[in-house]
């Protein structure tokens, strides 16, 4: 099911808790995450390099973006610097690593064949912030239960601020589309600004 | 800063202060100072709560100047909750008033013979001590405002709550902010008991009609500065993440990183971490007119603190650490902001450390008083220990207390103070930190340093099992240099990926005092402290078993990683090897 909404500007920081959470996306999996993040998601390799700090695969920190393999139901985490011992250990190569070495990814490029896959991907922080809006234009899987948790939250703002919500292509109030039962669905959300 | 007051609480008479010259502590501040004093005058063999302790509250180098960020204040003793030495330190208002006051640090000193709680009120004038029986049981916050209507709004206050005042060895003493709100705590270590038994409830200062610091160089001092806030500034922690969530920017990666300490320590991963995190929290904020961005003190550029509000957009407390949001959040499985933020207030009002705290709920929880995730009841036990009841005193005396009232086996401690939000088995090099430490379980002792101070007496290789005590070694020495200076220990993340940025501050240090000092001398003050504080602690009984994390964290595997705690002994061993 496909949920599309345009909302007010101010409105898209609501959503970013779902991202927090972790959405996925359909991609090519099987490729280093430098490669994934890079050529898949079309994120610059600067911003990969530069702010992109702290980076977890399957809850594994990652130091070698080029190593580090994304497979199909993985799990990728995106961080900015962090502060204290605890950020400054966690850094992606950072000086620091063999502090936490049972946790570091030791994943290695394979010559595994890419193809199509699902990835579980949390945003946080500054990339939540400086990425969220991004995904969330394009399309993201969360769950339809925690969208409706969101809405509901936020009932009052939505009402104001939520210009159209397509379901499927099909129109449908903010009413009926907040008293939703979602069930256990996974819903592609799309957010947009007026 | 040229002078000491000295107050014998326990004089003939009544208590009496003198104002002596800083003497052969000349040139300390803040850490320095603070381990100096209590490492050559108090007996390591001492009762904390007994005469012959000291509490010493000492300003830093650089407080009371107008260098950015150096207005953090440092509160040494003999610490009652680990029977070793103790220094801890609050940002707040108090440190750059007391040094402009000249006050190099107050020692408190004796035991009243009277009974009495007193009130000490500093400015230009000099001091005045008066019992106040009245302000005995208060809360820090109607304590403030009792001394604001007394002494006027330009004051700041030191103060402990109830839980300093029943000598409870998780209390701490408040330090008032810029909006004089007895929010800044100086918490660990039971310091506020050790103020309780000399019979001090609050002392106020008032720095009316004194100016700011003057250096020798001020020119070489401003240019210093600049360049200093310029790198913290542009530091995507110092400049951007800290202001934007706070610390509690922390908890998602450390939840993802498996190493959140979840429902007594028993997980590394918490589900309602987004619910809880720094992203959460200042959205909330932003939404209810609090604020996320915030400065403790005059001075600050980091401005890592916030306000938060209640739903009708009411005052509740400072926006919660990412220490408290933890405590009272995923360690006691509690998943609601609005709950977290009470305790942090109920915290701050009896005068109680959060970690301390939240560690001692969830241990009460294991041991079946609550469940996990039962706010109302976390905010019940609290509110036991600000009445004092019978289980309020068990639980205020901290988490191996309860423990052992109880018989609970995990209890997370080193040297009897709890441990902060990161578990060890998932990062083991913090667990060196926390289990060889001077001050017991500590977050703080090991921060980020500068590179050119690691590779200063030779190059460490990181990927060596010794290099991790070498690590943590470089670490808690760096910590102890910043700690005397009196700057907030933030800094440390902008020093440490920009050298230009500790030269600035190396560079403040010599312009304030006409000095020349180099990265050496800065890792030379920092051994020192240490030396000063190991040495203690050993006369004071301590041996190598004190620095051991508890058993069960070599033998239960911490789930998602399922790892154990790595760290031979022998290597834990080493970190005092220089």
């Amino acid at each position: 099911m496909k949920v599309s909404l345009t909302v007010e500007a101010g409105l898209v920081p609501t959503f970013l808790s779902l991202l927090q959470e972790g959405f996925r996306i359909q991609g090519n999996v099987g490729s280093s995450v430098r490669s994934f993040l890079c050529e898949q998601l079309g994120i610059s390799p600067e911003y990969v390099e530069k702010r992109i700090q702290t980076i977890f695969l399957n809850g594994s920190a990652v130091d070698d973006v080029e190593k580090a393999v994304v497979s199909d139901g993985a799990t990728l985490s995106l961080s900015a610097a962090l502060p204290g011992l605890a950020g400054a250990v966690l850094r992606k190569g950072g000086y620091y690593a063999a502090m936490r070495e049972e946790i570091s990814c030791k994943g290695e490029a394979s010559s595994a064949s890419v193809k199509s896959g699902k990835v579980l991907m949390k945003l946080f922080n500054m990339p939540l912030q400086e990425l969220g809006p991004v995904f969330l234009e394009r399309g993201v899987w969360v769950r339809g239960e925690r969208l409706g948790d969101i809405l509901r939250a936020h009932a009052d703002a939505f009402q104001a601020g939520c210009r159209s919500a397509l379901i499927d292509g099909r129109e449908i109030t903010f009413k009926d589309l907040l008293n939703r039962d979602w069930q256990t669905e996974d819903v592609l959300l799309k957010v947009k600004t007026n | 800063m040229d002078k000491i007051l000295r107050i014998n609480m326990g004089a003939e008479g009544g208590p009496k202060v003198s104002a002596v010259p800083v003497g052969e502590y000349a040139g300390l501040g803040g850490r320095a100072m603070t381990s100096s004093i209590i490492s050559k005058e108090v007996p390591p063999l001492c009762h904390p709560l007994g005469e012959d302790n000291k509490l010493v509250i000492a300003p830093g180098l650089l407080s009371g100047t107008n260098a950015s960020q150096s207005g953090r204040i440092s509160v040494g003793c003999k610490s009652p909750l680990t029977g070793g030495i103790k220094e801890s330190n609050s940002g707040g208002q108090p440190s750059q008033m007391l040094a402009r006051l000249g006050i190099a640090a107050i020692v408190l000193e004796g035991k009243p013979k009277d009974g009495n709680f007193y009130k000490i009120f500093i400015n230009k004038d000099g001091v005045k001590i008066t019992p106040d029986n009245g302000l005995c049981m208060l809360g820090n916050y109607d304590l403030v405002e009792k001394m604001k209507k007394e002494y006027g709004d330009k004051i700041a206050c030191i103060s402990i709550g109830p839980a300093g005042e029943m000598k409870m060895s998780a209390a701490s003493i408040a330090f008032t902010d810029m909006e004089q709100r007895p929010t800044r705590h100086a918490g660990r270590g039971g310091s506020g008991a050790v103020m309780g038994s000399k019979g001090v409830k609050v002392i106020v200062v008032d720095d009316t009609g004194v100016t700011a610091r003057v250096a020798k160089d001020p020119e070489a001092l401003r240019k210093a500065n600049k360049s200093f806030v310029d790198g913290l500034r542009k530091h995507p922690v110092t400049g951007e993440g800290l202001p934007t969530f706070g610390t509690n920017i922390l908890a998602n990666v450390i939840n993802e990183a498996g190493g959140y300490p979840t429902h007594n320590f028993q997980w590394g991963r918490f589900i309602g971490t987004s619910k809880i995190s720094g992203e959460t929290q200042a959205e909330t904020e932003k939404a209810r007119g609090g604020n996320p961005t915030h400065g403790c003190h005059r001075g600050c550029v980091i401005q890592c603190s916030g306000i938060y509000t209640d739903k009708d957009g009411h005052f509740l407390t400072k926006q919660p650490e990412y220490e408290t949001v933890w405590a009272h959040g995923a360690n006691c499985g509690i998943d609601n902001l609005d709950a977290i933020a009470m305790l942090d207030r109920l915290d701050d009002d009896f005068g109680l450390d959060t970690i301390e705290m939240g560690a001692t709920v969830a241990v009460a929880m294991e041991a079946g008083l609550a469940k996990f995730g039962d706010a109302e009841a976390a905010i019940r036990l609290v509110k036991e220990v600000g009445k004092g009841t019978d289980l309020g005193r068990i639980l205020g005396n901290g988490a191996a207390v309860t423990g052992k009232v109880f018989g609970i086996e995990r209890v997370p401690v080193v040297k009897g103070q709890a441990m902060p939000a990161y578990d060890p088995r998932a990062v083991q090099g913090i667990g060196v930190t926390y289990a060889t430490s001077t001050m017991g379980a500590d977050h703080t002792a090991g921060y980020a340093v500068a590179t050119n101070i690691l590779k200063v007496g030779g190059y460490v290789d990181p990927l060596k099992p010794e290099g991790q005590a070498d690590l943590s070694r470089n670490l808690q020495i760096a910590t102890a240099a910043v700690d005397s200076t009196g700057m907030c220990l933030f800094i440390a993340f902008a020093v440490l990926d920009q050298p230009d940025t500790f030269q600035a501050l190396i560079d403040m240090l010599n312009a304030f005092y006409g000095l020349k000092l180099t990265a050496d001398d800065v890792v030379a003050l920092g051994k020192n402290v240490l030396k000063m504080e190991r040495d203690f602690n050993t006369r004071a009984g301590f041996t190598k078993e004190q620095d051991r994390l508890p058993e069960y964290f070599k033998k239960e595997p911490l789930p998602p990683h399922n790892v154990t705690f790595q760290v031979k002994d022998e290597d834990l061993d080493k970190v005092y090897n220089w």
